[in-house]
């Protein structure tokens, strides 16, 4: 379609702003982390430094945070995985009373905050010993768990039943069926469920903020937090460079995904 | 006849979902629990977090005459309608738009930037914002530029324009991909032609676009306002504990957290969970109807 000179320069500015916009704070980043003098002002370094990085890797602290937050995450990602393999088999595969009701309610805990529930969780939890980073892999799966099943079912619900019956003339069990038939077949299913369980867990704030107070038990995100919030001379060189190593699982997956995403996204919104 | 293999065996497989029931049932334990503690006195630590005492409708009727609860909802109802509903919703229109239109011929270069925005975690995004506001940061330098006077800390006196804005940077991929998607659907050929035809773009958009993708931002409507009522973490890092970012969530927190007083905080937790039901009964109602 040929458009107008002025519609066109007028579009062509609207983009530019768009792009600057949202790549301001990344640009912020990536200058500070190699600007020997870090400020919270945006400017090229004069020349390029490393010990931004030198600093963050010799800290015992930021070893811990990462340590933390990457068991947490692939804790969560593994158990909501497993779970749901088995757990959407039924859903895909049988016709029970309540099915539509269950169903109905997945989506109601994926939308419904976390911040409306996070009170008797917190109590619940303060009394039974679950005010750590355990507490924070349960919970993070239980919430995690609802849309995954959903998104499994999908994906087990284009496999046809032959496969099923033919595994079961053979004398499979249940078990047998689902992981060695079904859920290979469904693989890039449980990849997608893996990995977006784990970004979920890995960039999460909420609930490592309210059940791992201890500094033994801060994530990424909370040893990020208690070290800048409350300082009032913040080091921005090591502010800039932990957050470029909080934003690598994020960044590059998404790099690696982002035909997928785009594709897979039309149902997503409409669906829940 | 699909799963007759599977009908004497029933009962084991609906064994399978027992996690998954298990994590649904805490769930709504978890809400019940909510509306059972809003109706008492506890309290973080002391004699009302061991004994708490059934105080009735108390709770609700001092935060619903307290004018910093007042404030809050009137922030959170701003906050939403800004970010949410003009900068996320309509701006994302616009774009997808816009690049279906031919306006946008390399629609990868919005979408990145936009895309990152969306996948850092909330922890990245409030700090780098901090930085950019900061009273060295670079909307001063930007201002100094312009030979345009800063008054002051920028996060004291412009909060909550800054988390607004920060919540359109963060959340405006996912409208912005729905709509993508959902545009796919409207004929090109059609465009074209009314463009031939003299109709002007904005024309396209409102007569054309918008009346064919309706299902789609319905439901994106409902889903983000739900979503932004619920926010809770970059406004919480951000804000110095200004008022004007004080939304319901972090009002909340300060309540049970800092305040202590859980049984108040329930009660807005409560109040919280009402106004996204309406939307979210909305939702499913509106579900229904497309599906259908």
């Amino acid at each position: 379609m040929k458009k107008k000179l002025s519609s066109r320069i007028i579009m062509n500015i609207l983009i530019g702003f768009i792009i600057l916009f949202w790549i301001t704070p990344f640009s912020w980043i990536l200058t500070t982390a190699f600007n020997p003098y870090a400020s919270s002002a945006l400017q090229l370094p004069r020349y390029i430094t490393f010990e931004h990085f030198q600093k963050a890797l010799q800290d015992d602290r930021i070893v811990l945070w990462v340590f933390n937050s990457l068991w947490v995450a692939v804790a969560v990602a593994t158990l909501t995985s497993i779970i749901v393999i088995m757990a959407a088999f039924p859903f895909s595969r049988l016709e029970f009373r309540g099915k539509g009701a269950i169903l109905w309610f997945i989506i109601l805990v994926r939308i419904i905050p976390f911040t409306a529930t996070i009170l008797p969780i917190y109590l619940f939890s303060s009394k039974i010993g679950l005010l750590n980073l355990g507490g924070v892999v349960l919970y993070q799966s239980v919430f995690a768990i609802p849309f995954g099943v959903l998104l499994m079912k999908s994906f087990y619900d284009i496999i046809p039943f032959e496969f099923d019956e033919s595994a079961a003339l053979e004398g499979a069990s249940i078990l047998q069926i689902i992981f060695y038939i079904i859920a290979p077949l469904s693989r890039s299913g449980i990849i997608v469920i893996w990995f977006m369980t784990f970004l979920q867990s890995w960039n999460d704030f909420l609930f490592p903020f309210i059940f791992s107070r201890t500094e033994a038990q801060h994530t990424m995100a909370i040893g990020l937090y208690s070290a800048f919030k409350e300082n009032n001379a913040i080091d921005y060189g090591l502010l800039a460079v932990l957050s470029i190593i909080y934003c690598i699982p994020s960044v590059t997956l998404y790099f690696f995904a982002r035909n997928k995403m785009k594709t897979g996204f039309a149902g997503v919104g409409v669906k829940g | 006849m699909g799963y007759a293999i599977y009908k004497r065996r029933k009962k084991t497989l609906l064994f399978l979902t027992v996690p998954f029931l298990v994590s649904l049932f805490f769930f709504l334990i978890a809400v019940v629990w909510t509306i059972f503690i809003s109706f008492t006195n506890q309290k973080l630590t002391g004699i009302e977090a061991i004994n708490p005492k059934i105080i009735g409708l108390k709770n609700y009727l001092y935060i619903l005459k307290n004018s910093t609860f007042i404030d809050s909802l009137t922030i959170t109802a701003n906050f939403t309608f800004l970010s949410a509903i003009i900068g996320q919703c309509f701006i994302g229109i616009l774009l997808a738009a816009f690049v279906r239109q031919g306006f946008i011929k390399r629609p990868v270069f919005i979408e990145i930037p936009i895309l990152l925005g969306w996948i850092v975690p909330d922890t990245v995004a409030a700090f780098s914002w901090l930085a950019l506001v900061d009273d060295t940061g670079f909307v001063n330098q930007v201002l100094s530029w312009l030979n345009i006077e800063s008054t002051g800390s920028l996060m004291e006196h412009h909060g909550f324009f800054i988390i607004t804005v920060n919540n359109v940077w963060k959340g405006l991929a996912w409208s912005y991909l729905l709509f993508t998607a959902a545009i796919d659907g409207v004929s090109r050929e059609i465009l074209e032609a009314s463009t031939m035809d003299g109709v002007s773009a904005g024309r396209q958009i409102y007569h054309i676009i918008i009346p064919s993708i309706l299902p789609q931002i319905f439901i994106n409507l409902l889903l983000i306002t739900i979503w932004t009522v619920g926010v809770f973490s970059i406004p919480y890092i951000m804000s110095n504990g200004n008022p004007d970012t004080n939304i319901l969530g972090v009002f909340m927190y300060n309540q049970a957290f800092a305040s202590q007083r859980i049984g108040l905080a329930s009660s807005i937790s409560v109040i919280m969970t009402c106004i996204v039901g309406v939307f979210a009964a909305l939702y499913f109602y509106f579900q229904k109807k497309y599906e259908e």
